[in-house]
């Protein structure tokens, strides 16, 4: 390991910031609305005994959704990865470490069981806060 | 394309395979969800271009196959 535990803290700390992030933003449900709709849009474009007419208002309503949908879901991507992309880029403006720790083997390793430990403990805490009382 | 520029683009092409230079991971997460609003922006972009463009003109076509192609001559009731 490079040896200061100073970048990984703010390695880790970049990661939980955007895992926050994904989980208000509730980006999952984005990509799934993404994916309904695609779906949709191939159901009505495949129906017979529809007019063409009424596709073609479909199809335009569904386009307008889908691009609403796909912009969003992108932008929501670009905040969630924010954090950890500004760590990066300050490392190039102050030499911080990060960047060796990010390419560094065990660093990553550390990072990586550290963030599962996270990823498991959240969730435990969010299952047992959607049970009822 | 001028001769001399395709070794220059070759070469560039080939600077992006080298990781050590590009620094440009993303992980499986962010690939995939770039992936989906790529496909989604391009089946949004499909969609509005059958909307506004196969479906009137497939309209259009229809009409013009239903329309006679001379107009019915008129009889003369004299006659």
């Amino acid at each position: 390991m490079t040896g200061a535990i100073a970048p990984i803290a703010l390695l880790l700390g970049a990661i939980v910031a955007a895992g926050e992030i994904a989980r208000r933003l509730r980006i999952v449900p984005r990509f799934a609305t993404l994916g309904t709709l695609g779906r949709r849009a191939g159901a009505i474009l495949v129906r017979r005994g529809v007019s063409d007419h009424l596709k073609e208002r479909a199809t335009r309503i569904l386009a307008g959704r889908m691009m609403a949908s796909s912009l969003s879901a992108g932008a929501v991507l670009a905040l969630v990865i924010a954090p950890v992309v500004l760590l990066l880029l300050a490392d190039g403006a102050l030499p911080l470490g990060v960047r060796a720790a990010f390419f560094d083997w065990q660093a990553r390793l550390l990072i990586l069981f550290v963030s599962l430990i996270y990823v498991l403990a959240r969730w435990r805490i969010g299952r047992r806060r959607l049970q009822p009382r | 394309m001028t001769p001399h520029k395709i070794p220059a683009l070759t070469g560039a092409v080939l600077l992006t395979m080298i990781p050590a230079l590009a620094q440009a991971y993303s992980g499986p997460g962010v690939g995939l969800g770039a992936i989906g609003v790529v496909l989604g922006i391009v089946g949004s972009v499909f969609l509005m271009t059958l909307s506004l463009i196969w479906y009137p003109v497939k309209r259009m076509v229809r009409g013009l196959r239903r329309r006679p192609a001379t107009p019915p001559r008129r009889r003369d009731s004299n006659a």
